[in-house]
């Protein structure tokens, strides 16, 4: 058997990408890891490793969490698993072709996981490799493939689309991207930026710019107050989660202390100017505003990234309170296909620390499918994972809820916004064709190109569900998503010419 | 625009990378990416194939590929997925892609 099969390969070395791969090498499974950052990490954690050893006076920024991440890191690097960065997948492909996807009426089934096809083409393959899932990725040197029993796709999350007028404009970024130029550039805004939008990481970012001396010149926040009462509903479970509002509070305590302008409830937002943004212009609490900007940071909310495994056709639901599809999984992260786990944010909305026990458990579980563990062993070294996974999660429903985007920042109501960068489709005309009864994404797609440019919709496609599922009064799950096609990234035909040759082959 | 975290108390033996964006030579902290170097300049890094609206790097985490950019002569690559290094030769992409999908002006 050559190197390049494995027991366990693993997309994404962030919190549940690492957490599994320690999980898996305890228990002595071959584990490759492949990850599209130079090192692990993930988003959170991006960079942790070089921060702590060459600029540890930078740490104080992003605060102890942060910090907290460069000791897992070293322990993943310890672990044994086949670590390698700058991989980018750009297909996953299932030795038996998966099952027609039955007509998705994509309500979580929350029942028993279909472990998949075992017919006689899966064993022949596993006796012929011993794997029977090809990845396939590319780094700098070209494209290359690994073949495994078991995958876990450990995506990670990626920042909700924000489509307002302007938001196309130069200087317009997100909270996201401004954390990750002080991460692994060492760079803050030039200029005051103004924070516009939702979510705990408006908040983290604020006070991180604040730290490092640039004070935001305005936060200008968009959770709709309705939303206040139907998140205090939830407040109690929320309570029991170890932390999380404690931290949200000083957050908002050093906010407040730092003396920086906060808005409430904005709507009608809009971001100025013709070659780059210049104002940030908006009503708040019946006032119109315009604030000069040169920056503006744009957040509300992260959704799972969702692409690989939506590219394998696997059974998935709409979460109503996160607002984004999500993979039917179980509590070890199967999901319908068999031989394929989705762990951590790319699952659903969970955090960094349920993250972490998320991908343990997934490490576990494959641990057990493959006979390396039995089933009291499993069950017994899951049991704190389980518990504290709980724990995370319950603290969830308070904060969908109460960052959750009001209607018109999901599905822009003025008609000259941007929805679909790449292609440059507008709410407008998507508003017009699904009018005139578009059946669903992939056909808003033929129509009018919204999703067929380089970013392959990861920018639009939620819009698009939504703003079908507002016009024809139907439901975000009957309406659907657009159907992901692998290759999930750009490759050159060069790069597939100069694969590696198949193992085995 | 952005820029260094530590402009006033710049450690001279801070390790850094010297690539050119468009002709300029643009200095950036060893390990930042690429997209870094764009947002130093603060101007649209691209104008868009369809209608040549201004565009720069948006997401910084290869979801938005909006900062593609030419790379030592490799078109569309995405600069925020790129680590800099020290000689890299950077063109800004403007207008419709042409055949050889290389960019023109």
């Amino acid at each position: 058997m050559s190197e390049q099969h494995f027991d366990l390969a693993i997309v994404g070395a962030g919190p549940a990408g690492m957490a599994a791969a320690i999980e898996a090498r305890r228990h002595r499974l071959r584990t490759v890891v492949l990850d599209e950052q130079p090192d692990p990490g993930g988003q959170v954690w991006r960079n942790v490793e070089a921060i702590t050893t060459r600029r540890p006076q930078d740490l104080f920024l992003f605060g102890t969490e942060y910090a907290d991440g460069f000791a897992f890191a070293q322990r993943f690097r310890g672990c044994g698993a086949d670590y390698r960065p700058g991989a980018r997948v750009w297909q996953v492909e299932l030795a038996v072709p998966a099952p027609k996807p039955p007509v998705r009426l994509a309500l979580p089934t929350g029942g028993a996981i279909d472990t998949g096809p075992d017919d006689e083409a899966v064993h022949d393959e596993r006796r012929r490799t011993g794997a029977d899932r090809h990845l396939f990725y590319t780094d700098a040197r070209g494209a290359h493939h690994v073949a495994a029993r078991h995958v876990l796709v450990a995506t990670g999350a990626c920042e909700r689309p924000m489509p307002l007028p302007g938001w196309t404009l130069p200087g317009v970024l997100t909270c996201g991207a401004a954390q990750v130029l002080m991460k692994s550039a060492a760079m803050v805004p030039a200029v005051p930026p103004v924070l516009v939008g939702s979510g705990p990481l408006v908040l983290l970012l604020a006070v991180q710019l604040i730290r490092a001396g640039v004070k935001p010149a305005a936060v200008v926040g968009t959770v709709p107050a309705g939303n206040r009462l139907r998140a205090a509903a939830r407040l109690l479970p929320a309570l029991l989660a170890p932390g999380y509002l404690s931290r949200g509070l000083s957050l908002l305590g050093a906010l407040r202390r730092a003396g920086v302008p906060a808005f409430a409830s904005a709507t009608d937002l809009r971001i100025e100017g013709s070659e780059r943004a210049e104002a940030v212009a908006f009503r708040s609490r019946g006032r119109e505003h315009r604030i000069a900007a040169r920056t503006v940071l744009l957040h509300q909310g992260v959704v799972p990234n969702a692409s690989l495994w939506q590219s394998l056709g696997m059974e998935q639901y709409w979460d109503a309170a996160q607002r984004c599809f999500r993979p039917v999984v179980d509590i070890w992260g199967n999901t319908t296909l068999s031989g394929v786990l989705v762990a951590g944010d790319s699952a659903g909305i969970g955090g960094a620390e349920a993250a972490l026990c998320a991908g343990e458990l997934s490490g576990l579980s494959v641990a057990w499918q493959q006979r390396r563990i039995d089933t009291a062993e499993r069950d017994r070294r899951a049991w704190l994972a389980r518990r504290a996974l709980k724990a995370h999660w319950s603290v969830r429903p308070f904060l969908d809820w109460l960052y959750q985007p009001p209607p018109a920042l999901r599905v822009p109501a003025d008609d000259d916004t941007i929805v679909c960068r790449c292609e440059e489709v507008t709410a407008g005309e998507l508003r017009g064709l699904a009018l005139s009864g578009v059946a669903g994404p992939n056909q808003m797609k033929a129509f009018s190109r919204c999703g067929m440019g380089p970013c392959q919709g990861r920018l639009c496609g939620l819009t698009v569900t939504e703003l079908i599922a507002s016009i024809q009064h139907r439901a975000p799950a009957e309406v659907g998503c657009y159907r992901v096609r692998a290759p999930v990234l750009p490759v050159t035909v060069g790069q597939v010419a100069g694969l590696d040759r198949m193992p085995g082959g | 625009m952005f820029r260094s975290l530590r402009d006033d108390d710049a450690d001279p033996h801070r390790p850094e990378v010297t690539l050119s964006v468009d002709g300029e030579p643009c200095t950036v902290p060893r390990g930042a990416p690429v997209a870094s170097a764009l947002l130093q300049r603060g101007a649209a890094s691209r104008l868009s194939g369809l209608s040549g609206s201004p565009r720069a790097p948006y997401c910084m985490m290869g979801v938005c590929f909006e900062c593609v950019v030419e790379i030592d002569g490799v078109p569309n690559q995405q600069a925020c997925m790129v680590v800099a290094e020290t000689g890299m030769i950077v063109r800004c992409q403007v207008g419709h892609r042409s055949a050889a999908g290389c960019a023109t002006r």
